[in-house]
């Protein structure tokens, strides 16, 4: 089954474009759609998960058009928000419980068995009585994806899962996803670049809401191979720099700035050849869009 | 700093959309707020009457509370809401000036929007609904005090109070809701029965203000300042002192740091277990997803639990209900009477009791907890969650509005087993569950739950929870108002009518038709609003109602449309029915129309008032009664004598204009043509070909029936119902002019351009003293009647039973009267129990056995000894020191309590089940007012049946405060001293209440027009007070002497009735000249005292002796009729009382002793031989006093 997202496009009422002519075609496996804070992530995923409609264009879940068939979208649906608040005074058990039958599970002992399953997953089983005001972070944000693997989902919408994550919870995280990718689709928004290296067969960048790429991580940085070229400078020389190469990123590597130069030919002048990664694709992204951006308000000057 | 705090609190304030809102809503709330609060009949007190305007702003202040908490409480809040919290408390500012500087400038845009409760006030009195004629001159006064008084410290202290807490709870849940708890407070301190206790606790300050007026009177009330007494002062200080504690102590508590401690503690009480699973091998086991509309229903029912959970979780619920049973329990429910005697804890009683009592509490989690469940996904910030659940929304505002339903269910249930408990604490075992269950889940769930329909549409539509909850509450007031001004249709006005008072005798009766009827209606207009309100509610993101409506129409899924359709559908039918009921089969009057008819009724047919008309000697009836179908039907003829000196050649004949009632056949014994010129008002004029000579009779034959037909929009006939029928002579058809029909009410009067109206004649109206009510058709008739109603039930009506016969399932009975009887007689019918005995005078040889009579309800058994005994003991006096009895029957009949009072009429005494048979007499503590209520009714047996009082003022002296002078002189006679002492404290209350809410101005006893106050309470009083002076066997010889003057008959020999003025003369007759000077007080005067002990106290002055020390105070006040109070000289024979400690420590009189004053301050010593514990000046209260609590002071 696929979602394939076509011409989605979504401004909101303070003018900001939230979303721009957006097309994706999403399979099964775990999908990353990477872009900084305030890219349209959340709001693509908002509209995914049937919560907001857009301006223009189609979102079909296999036949389903999830615009229009949103109750039957809804079924397959599992959602994790980005922000989420639980009611205090509920148990973990008794809130699965009752999110279980809301998503169509009836009968009891099936309910029970799965809600048990996901407790486990979660490893939330031995705080089940616990009330949910009482959950840290993390515990809460394991809570989201209990709840969001309730009744099978066919789409799984997990919004910046692992922001407020430590690094283990986050590694144990990435697991538990990849375990249920298998038939699932999993849309995975983060602006964390390792989450999509480690975890994503396909992803996507999207910023100011618009698609820059889309493509398997691996194919993604293998169109870089032999262009990317790094060198450790002195603070003062940023500047020049910036103006003779086309620099994707500037790092601290020992206090020390590091400069990943973008380049059909080797540059020479110290740099060297490094191994691309994800990072330097997304940010090589980054910088060209906002380069181009540059230039086309330069033209219309 | 603290300046620079204080102006950004104003200008942050002045900026924001809600001051206005706030402004706004007071100033229009405002506008109203006299008519709301006084339900618009306050006249002749002005509107805008020192205590009214008092009344009114003291109100509104505790009303809008939940103003004054949202504006105290959000500033702080604020803080921590928006995460300004770090920033600002790192900036250079100490603890205090953050404090009072967010206290501060809140607490100055309080005032500001708080501006607008006088300022509406004030422009409501020009509103165009207001009539200047009940308004006085401006007077600033009226206005600045309750503001410095009651406006001022209510919102100061409340200030404190709110912000304290707002910032120890930092919950807005909190500062939202905690004006409830003031209002509880309220309902608290008016549960307690100790004056001072009762006024210092009562939050708004309004209990002060109704214990400093309550025996003001009309006059005082529209000219004296508000009273600025100690108990309001006490007041005022114990708040503000509250106030200013919880201040202090919350600023102290409040720690300038950033994340609320105990929160994080919570956290830090959860080791955090990592993400890996437990147990890595296991896998999801597919769920297997049902999509049924079986698995629906399940959905909803588990949603229904789910929510109904969270609340009963929820802190606010128990707060709430916890207060509603330590309310119900406190207040312990009230069963007392206006005898001063509690009734049985009936259940109905019970329930009404507990409706009333717990009316506020249901309101209060209407509007909280609705807006509490729609926005309880999004205030737990799991909405995102909630909405992207395969979840129809019809199934989540159902499960919602289905736990609410169960909420209110839960507190009925809880109410219904205090109930239960007070019955049984009480040693009354007879519950009855099914009055239980009606009485929560007929009458009032459907109300509330039709105000929750309206409650979540408005929480959806405006998607703001406290402009929704403000709005839910204009609503609420609104629906009040519109029955205020008078557009009360119930197709109209939202719920419709409330049930009819429950009856043990006759149930809910006809009334619950008509009220499933108007709840069906309502119900389904709530069905197609909650189809509205569900596809409009929020789902996801876009919350505008643009949005929503734009995606309304895709969510109308097909079974809401059919739902909506179909409930659509109802209404309109249920309507249709409804109107075709209310208007087609019956007429509607609006209130208006109603006036429009009786203006015209009058302006149109006056002239005819005094006609000559022939008078009634004798009736001959067969009554129909249909109980099952409310209907009945007379048959009979009237024989008429004209007993003018001129010939009659106009017969008018008056029928009853009510639409239910036709007269089918009338027809005289001799040749008539009929003028049916004034048929609209049922007037018939009938032409006689041959003028009735004096002394020449005529016959007049008629058929009335009356068919219910429907059922009515309200004021439903309560004559003939399925149990209980109670029908009067007055509505058979009657002669001439009918006065009771005219408008009373003297602004509506003016306004329809009618004079004043009196509400009796002067005692020299000729034409009125030869009537003995308005209107009177016969002086004295014989009655001969058929009464025919069902087997299961008897029907009653004066006379002997003649015979009694069964035919089918028809009962009959014929009554036929030995002496005339008065024109006046019911016809009564239900299923009753007879409680039988006999009487027999003393005077044995020459009279009859009388056969005494009680019909009562099955239940009702509790008090028949009482009234048996009462019936034996007053005719056992009446006939020994008045004259005999006229019957040889006197029977006593329960009839259904939407009519409370006991009626005599000629041997028979209609008797209602709410005045007496169900009274909970406690020997030891209550007056038997069973006992007091029957001599009472059996008196009027002479007083009004022997001998009529003209219908001029002064009649009610005659027959009323006669009757209540017999009753207490039966009373006297077997009950100790001390039972008169508590009926007559009891009597002089009443008659001060009673003259403080007196419309019109006070007339002596003597000239008394129609005030009850008057002629039953200082009736009393004033007559015991005669009997005391001159003797009871001279006044008996008196009345003796009057009845045998003005007695039976003595109407044509004598051409007029008795007056007031006729009585007084016997009363001198029996009384020294020195003595007539008390006559005149007590009669033509009215008088009060303020009687006092100023100092007491006693020594022992020897081995069994004391002397009692006593200062004593005595004022004697004249009030005219226009209500001014001057000081008279005290020329009195006044009793002083000394108490000790007798046998089981009872109080016993040692002393008791009339003394003569003539001096206002007066000492007297007393010498006793044995301990005295207390002194009393005027104990038994028959100098009227409006501080009876000072006339007893305990010795020292």
């Amino acid at each position: 089954m696929n979602l394939s997202i076509s011409g989605l496009s979504k401004t909101y009422p303070n003018g900001v474009a939230a979303l721009r002519n957006v097309s994706l075609t999403i399979s099964s496996g775990i999908f990353g759609l990477l872009g900084p804070n305030g890219a349209g992530k959340s709001t693509l995923m908002r509209i995914l998960a049937t919560l907001q409609a857009p301006d223009s264009g189609t979102v079909h879940l296999g036949e389903l058009d999830l615009l229009e068939q949103k109750y039957e979208v809804r079924r397959q649906l599992g959602y994790l928000p980005q922000e989420f608040g639980l009611y205090p005074r509920i148990s973990a058990e008794s809130m699965l419980n009752h999110l279980a039958v809301l998503k169509g599970i009836r009968n009891t002992k099936n309910r029970r068995e799965v809600v048990q399953a996901v407790l486990h997953k979660t490893n939330l089983f031995l705080d089940r009585k616990k009330n949910l005001g009482g959950f840290s972070g993390g515990m809460k944000q394991r809570f989201g994806i209990a709840q969001a693997l309730l009744a099978n989902p066919q789409l799984l919408i997990i919004d910046e899962p692992t922001a407020g994550l430590d690094p283990t919870e986050r590694n144990r995280f990435h697991n538990l996803l990849s375990e249920l990718a298998e038939e699932t689709i999993v849309i995975l928004s983060t602006h964390i670049v390792d989450d999509v290296k480690e975890l994503c067969c396909d992803m996507a960048i999207l910023l100011n809401g618009e698609i820059l790429l889309q493509a398997p991580p691996l194919a993604a940085i293998n169109a870089f191979a032999g262009k990317v070229y790094q060198k450790s400078i002195g603070k003062s020389e940023m500047p020049l720099y910036r103006q003779q190469y086309r620099v994707i990123s500037e790092k601290l590597f020992l206090g020390q700035p590091v400069i990943h130069v973008l380049s059909d030919t080797h540059p020479r002048n110290g740099f060297r050849e490094c191994t691309v990664d994800l990072e330097d694709v997304y940010f090589a992204q980054v910088i060209e869009q906002n380069m181009s951006r540059a230039e086309r308000k330069y033209h219309a000057v | 700093m603290l300046y620079e705090i204080i102006r950004f609190e104003l200008q942050y304030r002045a900026k924001r959309p809600e001051t206005c809102v706030y402004f706004a809503i007071l100033f229009f709330c405002s506008l109203f707020a006299v008519n709301f609060i006084f339900e618009g009949n306050l006249s002749p007190v002005k509107e805008n009457a020192p205590h009214i305007i008092a009344f009114t702003m003291a109100a509104a202040a505790g009303i809008f509370m939940m103003i004054t908490s949202l504006i105290m409480g959000i500033p702080v809040l604020r803080d921590f809401d928006y995460n300004t919290a770090p920033l600002l408390f790192s900036a250079a500012m100490t603890k205090s000036e953050y404090l009072f500087g967010r206290f501060l400038g809140s607490f100055l845009i309080l005032l500001v929007v708080f501006a607008a409760l006088p300022l509406g006030i004030l422009a409501g009195e020009a509103m165009p609904w207001r009539d200047a004629g009940n308004l006085l001159p401006f007077n600033a006064q009226t206005y600045w005090q309750p503001l410095l008084y009651l406006v001022f410290p209510a919102l100061l202290y409340s200030s404190m109070i709110f912000f304290a807490s707002s910032i120890i709870s930092r919950k807005l849940i909190v500062v939202c809701t905690q004006g409830i708890l003031f209002f509880i407070a309220m309902l608290l301190a008016r549960a307690i029965e100790d004056p001072l206790l009762s006024a210092v606790l009562d939050p708004f300050g309004l209990r002060p203000l109704q214990l400093a007026s309550q025996f003001q009177t009309t006059i005082e009330l529209n000219s004296m300042p508000l009273t600025v007494d100690a108990n309001l002062i006490y007041n005022r200080f114990f708040w503000l002192a509250l106030g200013s504690l919880s201040f202090a102590l919350a600023a102290r508590r409040f720690n300038f740091d950033i994340v609320n401690s105990r929160t994080s503690k919570k956290h830090d009480a959860t080791p955090d277990r990592q993400f890996q699973s437990t147990s890595p091998n296991i896998t999801i086991p597919p769920a297997i997803l049902c999509d049924g509309w079986t698995d629906s229903l399940a959905q909803l029912l588990s949603h229904t639990r789910f929510h109904f959970q969270i609340i009963l979780k929820d802190m606010w619920f128990w707060v709430i209900m916890i207060c509603a049973i330590v309310i119900v329990f406190i207040n312990s429910i009230n069963l007392g009477t206006t005898f001063g005697v509690d009734s049985y804890p009936t259940t109905y009683l019970i329930v009404e009791e507990l409706q009333e009592m717990s009316i506020w509490f249901f309101l209060i989690i209407l509007v909280f907890f609705s807006g509490e469940l729609i926005w309880k996904e999004r205030d737990a910030r799991m909405d995102l969650i909630q909405d992207a659940l395969p979840v129809s929304d019809a199934i989540n505002l159902t499960g919602k509005f289905l736990a609410l339903t169960c909420i209110y269910i839960t507190l009925m249930s809880l109410l219904i087993f205090s109930g239960i408990v007070f019955q049984t604490i009480n040693g009354f075992y007879e519950y009855e569950p099914l009055v239980y269950f009606s009485g929560f889940y007929i009458e009032i769930l459907p109300y509330f739950l039709l105000y929750s329909f309206i409650a979540f549409a408005f929480q959806v539509m405006v998607n703001r929870k406290f402009v929704a909850y403000i709005l839910v509450l204009l609503f609420l007031i609104s629906t009040m108002l519109l029955e205020v001004f008078g557009f009360d249709h119930g197709l109209f006005r939202f719920g419709g009518q409330n049930l009819h008072t429950y009856s043990e005798m006759n149930g809910y009766g006809h009334f619950l038709k008509p009220y499933a009827w108007f709840k069906l209606y309502w119900l389904a207009f709530c069905i197609v609003l909650f189809v509205a309100t569900v596809i409009s509610s929020v789902r996801g993101i876009d919350t505008s109602i643009a949005a929503r409506l734009k995606t309304a129409r895709f969510r109308l899924t097909r079974p809401l449309f059919a739902a909506a359709s179909l409930a659509a559908l109802i209404f309109c039918m249920s309507g249709g029915y409804i109107f075709y009921n209310t208007n087609v089969l019956n007429t509607y009057f609006t209130r208006s129309m109603r006036h429009d008819f009786q203006a015209s009724y009058e302006n149109t047919l006056k002239r005819f008032e005094y006609l000559p008309q022939p008078k009634i000697i004798a009736a001959n009836l067969r009554v129909d009664l249909f109980p099952a179908r409310r209907a009945w039907r007379v048959d009979g003829h009237y024989i008429l004598v004209n007993k003018h000196s001129e010939g009659i050649d106009k017969i008018h004949v008056q029928k009853l204009p009510d639409d239910d009632l036709a007269i089918e056949v009338l027809e005289f014994s001799e040749h008539t043509s009929a003028d049916t010129v004034h048929k609209s008002f049922g007037h018939y004029i009938y032409d006689l070909e041959r003028t009735l000579l004096p002394g020449d009779s005529i016959t007049m034959r008629f058929r009335q029936t009356f068919t219910t037909k429907g059922f009515v929009e309200s004021g439903s006939d309560l004559g003939i119902v399925h149990n209980g029928t109670f029908l009067n002579s007055d509505l058979l058809p009657t002669l001439g002019y009918s006065r009771k029909f005219e408008l009373r009410d003297k602004g509506i009067r003016a306004d329809k351009d009618l004079p004043p109206r009196r509400q009796r004649a002067p005692r020299n109206d000729t034409r009125e003293l030869a009537n003995a009510r308005s209107g009177e058709d016969g002086y004295q008739i014989d009655l001969e009647i058929t009464v025919i109603t069902d087997s299961d039930q008897i029907a009653l009506a004066p006379g002997q039973l003649k015979s009694t016969w069964e035919d089918g399932n028809r009962a009959y009975f014929h009554y036929k009267t030995k002496h005339p009887i008065i024109d006046l007689y019911p016809i009564m019918s239900a299923r009753y129990e007879v409680r039988r005995e006999r009487w027999l005078s003393s005077d044995s040889l020459t009279a009859e056995p009388v056969d005494l009579e009680i019909y009562h309800h099955p239940g009702h058994k509790y008090n028949l000894d009482r009234m048996m005994s009462a019936m034996k003991r007053s005719l056992d006096y009446y006939s020994t020191n008045f004259s005999p009895y006229q019957y040889q029957h006197l029977r006593i009949v329960e009839f259904p309590r939407y009519r409370e009072f006991a009626q005599s009429l000629p041997g028979i005494i209609p008797f209602s089940e709410g005045a007496g048979f169900i009274l909970d007499i406690d020997d030891e503590t209550d007056v038997d007012m069973c006992f007091f209520v029957t001599a009472h009714e059996v008196a009027h047996q002479w007083w009004g049946m022997q001998l009529a009082a003209a219908n001029v003022q002064g009649r009610g002296m005659i027959l009323e405060s006669l009757a209540q002078y017999s009753a207490l002189m039966v009373l006297k006679q077997h009950f100790p001293r001390e039972k008169i002492r508590q009926f007559l404290a009891t009597q002089q209350d009443l008659y001060l209440k009673g003259r403080s809410r007196a419309r019109t101005k006070e007339q002596p006893l003597s000239l008394v027009e129609a005030h009850q106050y008057v002629h039953y309470n200082k009736g009393a009083i004033n007559f015991y007070a005669l009997q005391e002076l001159i003797s009871e066997d001279s006044v008996n010889l008196a009345l003796g002497r009057f009845l045998c003057d003005w007695g039976f008959g003595s109407r044509l020999s004598k051409g007029r009735y008795a007056t007031s003025a006729d009585l007084l003369h016997y009363f001198r007759e029996v009384t020294p000249d020195t003595m007539h000077d008390v006559i005149d007080e007590l009669f033509n005067q009215v008088i009060l005292y303020d009687n006092r002990i100023v100092a007491a106290q006693y020594s022992k002055t020897n081995q069994d002796s004391y002397l009692v020390e006593l200062e004593l105070e005595a004022t004697k006040i004249q009030v005219d009729t226009l209500g001014n109070e001057s000081s008279l000289p005290l020329r009195n024979w006044i009793e002083v009382a000394i108490y000790g400690e007798g046998q089981e420590g009872k109080e016993i009189a040692l002393h008791s002793e009339r003394y003569f004053f003539d001096t206002a301050r007066n000492s007297l010593q007393i010498a006793l031989d044995s301990k005295p514990t207390k002194a009393s000046i005027d104990p038994f209260h028959l100098l009227i006093d409006r501080r009876p609590e000072n006339n007893h002071k305990t010795l020292k």
